[in-house]
């Protein structure tokens, strides 16, 4: 053997032996839309549940195992099938994490149950999707139906008495896209905004991907009323707004759902017309106090490593697949010792996070096995924000907001 | 609820010119080459892109930036011709739509892994301008685009019509085999008809740019209108493109405020659907027009 070979042997010896020393790595499925239409936000919850993955391998793991994330590109529920098949039999992944996306999620969730796996939600809000009675699957985020119930109670409790107004004296109107997401948000916001006695002037669907949108407008600018709350996904929103302005359509208040409306594409599309327009969702800007010390610390870390890797803030969608992530990691896995489903079922069942354990505010408990929500956390909740001076702030529920709302109501489109 | 009918009206004539703009470069790569393009949405966005970089970096407006976009991808177009579309030209229709449908979706992928999946847009000071004529408030940057449409519909006419390059792609159309006996050169004109089709798209997404988010998928939503509105025109005509266009926009319009904004699409379909029972070759367009034929 000459002296290069010894050296070589001697080389590969040293590179490998460490990995030998380790523990195998815990290897779990993460489901999101990675390409098409989707993938904007399907990729900020993804990047949101890198950072926790991070944060706890730094933190050594969990019981000596690195954690590794296995993604599969969930662009349409075909794929998100297809995907979940792959992951839960393939790769015989027992824990699979996802969606973004409400209508993946129902297709990926499917597979995954029936193949005794467990399913880990951190984005999909569609309130079917823990109507199912699953065993297995956990959602850690808030329903749509909670999202539209907070839009209907902010123009009560916010905007009415800003305007000095009997809700019964307000017009309501209530505008969405005909997909599950925003067909579920908007019927909440309407039923509610009838409970809380306004005037309901109409509920409209649209096409999301519509090029035009100006029949809406005109219907809206012939309803005439004081608050539109509209559930929308991309293009759609920007054209509301320059539709409304084009055609001369002013309203006292808009609050949007989610999505699209808490993005700063959003803003980067109105300029000075975004300010005094609502955004109803969770967010990562909430009032500290409404948060734990391990919580804000956490929110900051989190905050600080999104900010360096991506050189943005992170958005909600991003916060929730961290804090979702975060909490399967540090609160389950940990304590269960294992990926095997039951021990991971069982853990997660019992789950006790009181509120203001999370970085979004949240506590966790999963609605048990007779509840007709089974696998729902009972202590999520959105949140009110506002864009002011082109930045979103909190400004309801008391608890949580950092700011009170201004410009109600909005000013004419001339002067705005 | 009748005196808001005039401002409807306006409304749908702009969405069709849209419409129109979107659908002449497809009518003309199919009317030329036999070929349906389904890359053609990947061409505008494309397009997009190239007016939000110019604006960005440059500060140039989206409208001006037409025209250094329209010729780089005038150039991409003969490309694709040349080492795609070149290759199928006489293939079954099912690889031809294989070939462009493959297209599309790399396009997508590489704009997607170049530039990310956000949304991105241009403001400029008349992105959300409207003028008032009459008491009508029509948007300025639709009311663009359908000068746009008309202008560019009018050149291509004329050129197919009055000029020598324009009769000998029709004559090609005709007759491939018989053009090219008579000493027209059909390989050139195949490149140069899709360089041109696609050259459209270029220049319809810097029209859109400031309307519309720019974003990798944004060709499929922008897109799928303008097939139908191609096939009511009358497959492979410039002016049934047009009128199709402005038929859909208008339909859209009114049944979309007077019945049901959800169901805008659904009545214009059957209306499609009704009026190609009566015109199966399309409004304008001949019978049999995927053998032979061009207006």
């Amino acid at each position: 053997m000459n002296l290069r070979r010894v050296l070589l042997a001697s080389m590969t010896a040293l590179i490998f032996t460490p990995l030998h020393a380790q523990q195998a790595p815990w290897k779990i499925g993460a489901l999101y839309p990675l390409t098409g239409s989707l993938a904007l936000l399907g990729t900020e919850n993804l990047n949101g549940a890198k950072i926790a993955v991070d944060m706890i391998n730094e933190q050594g793991g969990i019981a000596g195992h690195k954690i590794e994330l296995v993604t599969g590109d969930a662009s349409t529920p075909d794929k998100a099938q297809s995907e979940a098949e792959r992951l839960s039999s393939l790769e015989n992944l027992k824990v699979i994490t996802g969606t973004y996306s409400s209508g993946l999620s129902f297709a990926a969730s499917q597979v995954v149950e029936r193949r005794g796996g467990i399913y880990w939600e951190t984005g999909g809000i569609s309130d079917g999707l823990t109507k199912r009675g699953f065993k297995n699957y956990f959602r850690v985020v808030f329903t749509a139906s909670q999202n539209g119930q907070l839009a209907a109670g902010l123009a009560k409790d916010v905007i009415a008495k800003s305007l000095k107004k009997d809700p019964k004296d307000i017009k309501v109107m209530v505008i969405h896209e005909d997909s599950d997401y925003g067909t579920s948000v908007a019927t909440a916001a309407e039923t509610r905004a009838k409970e809380l006695g306004f005037a309901i002037a109409a509920k409209t669907a649209y096409k999301a991907t519509s090029t035009d949108l100006a029949p809406l407008i005109l219907r809206m600018k012939a309803e005439a009323p004081n608050i539109v709350i509209a559930s929308s996904y991309a293009t759609d929103a920007l054209l509301i707004q320059r539709q409304m302005k084009q055609l001369g359509v002013n309203v006292d208040a808009f609050i949007g759902t989610g999505g699209i409306y808490g993005l700063p594409s959003f803003a980067e599309g109105l300029g000075n017309a975004v300010n005094g327009i609502f955004d109803t969702e969770g967010s990562a800007n909430i009032n500290t106090s409404a948060l734990s010390k391990d919580a804000a610390k956490q929110l900051e870390d989190f905050k600080k490593r999104f900010q360096s890797a991506h050189g943005k803030p992170p958005s909600y969608v991003g916060t929730q697949g961290f804090v979702g992530t975060y909490v399967l990691l540090d609160n389950v896995l940990r304590k269960a010792g294992s990926l095997e489903p039951d021990q991971v079922r069982a853990v997660a069942a019992a789950l006790d996070i009181p509120d203001g354990g999370t970085a979004l505010g949240w506590g966790v408990k999963f609605a048990g096995e007779s509840d007709p929500m089974r696998g729902q956390n009972i202590r999520s909740y959105p949140v009110a924000q506002q864009w002011q001076n082109g930045k979103l702030v909190v400004v309801s529920p008391d608890k949580t907001k950092t700011t009170d709302a201004i410009l109600m109501p909005l000013p004419a489109w001339d002067k705005r | 609820m009748l005196s808001i009918l005039p401002q409807l009206i306006a409304s749908g004539l702009l969405i069709g010119g849209v419409y129109a703009l979107l659908s002449i470069g497809l009518t003309l790569i199919f009317g030329v080459l036999r070929i349906v393009n389904f890359a053609q949405g990947e061409f505008i966005m494309l397009a997009m892109f190239g007016a939000f970089w110019a604006n960005t970096l440059l500060g140039i407006d989206p409208y001006l930036s037409a025209l250094v976009v329209v010729p780089v991808i005038f150039f991409i177009g003969m490309l694709v011709e040349r080492y795609v579309i070149q290759r199928i030209l006489f293939a079954a229709h099912s690889m031809q739509i294989f070939a462009t449908f493959g297209l599309s979706v790399l396009m997508q992928n590489l704009a997607l892994t170049f530039w990310g999946p956000d949304y991105r847009s241009v403001t400029t000071s008349y992105t959300s301008q409207s003028f008032t004529i009459a008491g009508l408030s029509l948007s300025a940057t639709s009311l663009f685009a359908f000068i746009a449409a008309i202008v560019m519909a009018t050149g291509l006419i004329g050129f197919l019509h009055f000029t020598r390059g324009g009769r000998a792609l029709r004559a090609m159309v005709q007759n491939r085999y018989a053009a090219s006996l008579m000493g027209v050169d059909t390989k050139r004109l195949n490149r140069l008809a899709f360089g041109c089709g696609v050259g459209c798209a270029a220049i319809s997404g810097c029209i859109l740019t400031p309307m519309y988010y720019t974003f990798p998928t944004v060709g499929v939503d922008l897109i799928i209108t303008a097939f139908v509105v191609v096939v009511l025109g009358g497959m492979g005509s410039v002016a049934g493109a047009v009128v199709g266009g402005l038929i859909i926009g208008i339909a859209q319009t009114l049944t979309g405020f007077y019945l049901s904004v959800e169901f805008k699409d659904v009545i214009a379909l059957l209306l499609f659907i009704v009026i190609l029972l009566i015109r199966p070759q399309g409004l304008f367009g001949r019978a049999g027009t995927e053998d032979i034929g061009m207006k």
